[in-house]
């Protein structure tokens, strides 16, 4: 449909399922070379992603060289870019102000946001585009809140998102000095006066043991790893229950498989298609294949969600809200499991509850084959999406 | 280290594993390997909290009685760290589902 042919299969849906050609892939080995160029191996096969996922020892996050052979800028206070010891100084600085217990605790202000913003959808009139008016403020506005950024900022940091989004290589993208020197301009202002957000938070806690550039990429990581993974899983899980009715209905009779939904959604859409690209530091037998010191790996977690797997009980392809919260890898797995997972799982409970209160006749205002989706983002998604009510 | 997500994962699946269902099972968590995603204080607050000061997971119990078993296998497979064990508790002989490393 509007999947150019020349897309990497791993990257490639059929709206929301995977393509046949990825199954088949699956079907044949757990990993798999694809032919020229990086990575040098996409893994399909659930065990074998997790396996990768966990072992960090083997496995460097650290960005592999440009295609070019460039080898890539450094990239302090990046959360998915470094390993080890490193990764773990980062890690523990931020991860006590994202506990299940700090979000809850955000969820005034995450109800707040979200009820404005079913106001701004409703007044903009049928049909309205959920994704602009509702899930990507949504999310942006809240990221926004917790970070501590200016809401000026937000309009600017999406257009610079936007364009990012749209580039084959995102890191060297101009755009992304902007991006980045925008929370470089963040963090100088925070230091000067810091305040309550996670910015803030960090000077006042650790003072000069976190440097203005490590803060800066922190709230950087942050805020990539939120805004749009959150929007577009918002955008997407709606489009998944509009395009089963039964589902929808179940979760409009029993509100309180909420909880459930939310983390069938998250596994079902997988807005990640693959997480960031691993680079073996020395050889490893996985999966019936040698990969060798330096080759580069990328595990594609839609695949592992969505694709039948040893164990499985063959339903790994179907929408189910009501069944048991399972071991999923759409958070990703191992110690860069998604820092803002509870922040993700709140925000969608929020998003999706106020929505489906707000509209109880919502229903999808054009075909599903005149959707147009971003195939080429980091995070897969849909574009707009003209909601009625 | 990847062994152990077979124990893991043979932990959530074998959950049938009989005789041993009937047993009080012990709850370990390993802190050094958290990475603070609170899947488990969110899924199954009852037995497992977060840190205010790190983040990091806090048991609510050592151990819990047979009935709680479905429950504290979930969360040991959900876990991305792979940081909860479930063990014999003291004195109860092995079972065919820990992950005593
Ligand atoms: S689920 Fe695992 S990693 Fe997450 S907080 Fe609990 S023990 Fe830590």
């Amino acid at each position: 449909m509007t999947q150019s042919f020349e897309l990497p299969v791993d990257k490639r849906r059929d709206v929301l399922d995977p393509v046949p050609e990825l199954l088949e892939l699956n079907a044949r080995a757990p990993l798999f070379r694809p032919p020229g160029g990086m990575p040098h191996w996409i893994v399909t096969d659930r065990e074998v992603v997790r396996q990768i996922l966990a072992d960090a020892e083997r496995f460097s996050s650290m960005p592999p060289p440009e295609p070019d052979g460039r080898k890539p800028d450094p990239h302090p206070g990046s959360l998915l870019q470094t390993d080890g010891a490193e990764h773990s100084r980062l890690r523990r600085l931020v991860a006590p102000m994202f506990t299940v217990r700090q979000m809850k605790a955000m969820e005034p202000m995450m109800a707040r946001i979200v009820e404005q913003r079913l106001e701004v959808l409703e007044r903009a009139g049928r049909p309205a585009d959920l994704m602009r008016h509702f899930a990507r403020p949504v999310s942006g506005l809240i990221l926004a809140e917790l970070i501590g950024l200016p809401r000026d900022d937000l309009s600017e940091l999406s257009r610079l998102g936007d364009h990012r989004a749209s580039g084959h290589s995102p890191r060297r993208h101009p755009a992304t000095s902007e991006y980045v020197g925008h929370f470089r301009k963040l963090a100088a202002a925070q230091r000067r006066d810091p305040g309550e957000g996670l910015a803030g938070m960090l000077i006042r806690e650790h003072g000069d043991a976190v440097s203005d550039e490590e803060v800066a990429g922190i709230c950087e990581s942050v805020a990539n790893g939120s805004i749009e993974n959150t929007a577009e899983t918002i955008g997407l899980g709606v489009l998944a229950l509009l395009c089963h009715p039964d589902q929808l209905a179940l979760l409009r009779e029993r509100p309180a498989l909420m909880d459930r939904a939310v983390e069938e959604l998250l596994r079902y859409v997988s807005v990640v298609a693959s997480v960031s690209p691993r680079t073996a530091l020395v050889d490893v037998e996985i999966g019936g294949e040698l990969i060798k010191a330096g080759e580069v790996v990328s595990c594609s977690v839609f695949a592992a969600n969505r694709c039948p797997y040893g164990g499985d009980d063959g339903t790994a392809d179907r929408l189910d809200i009501a069944r048991e919260p399972g071991n999923h890898l759409a958070l990703g797995f191992g110690v860069h499991f998604c820092l803002g997972a509870a922040l993700a799982r709140l925000q969608l409970r929020i998003a999706l509850t106020g929505l489906l209160e707000r509209f109880p006749g919502l229903r999808l205002g054009a075909g599903v084959e005149e959707l147009r989706f971003r195939s080429l983002a980091p995070q897969f998604g849909v574009e707009t999406l003209p909601v009625l009510w | 280290m990847a062994d152990t997500a077979h124990t893991a994962d043979t932990a959530h699946t074998a959950d049938t594993a009989g005789t041993a269902d009937t047993a009080r099972v012990g709850i370990r968590v390993d802190r050094d390997s958290c990475v603070g995603s609170g899947a488990c204080a969110l899924f199954e607050p009852e037995f497992f909290d977060q840190s205010e000061d790190d983040g990091l997971v806090v048991p609510r119990a050592r151990e819990a009685g047979p009935e709680a078993l479905p429950a504290l296998r979930r969360a040991a497979s959900r876990c991305p760290a792979r940081a909860i064990a479930l063990v014999p508790s003291d004195g109860q002989g092995s079972a065919g589902w820990d992950r005593s490393d």
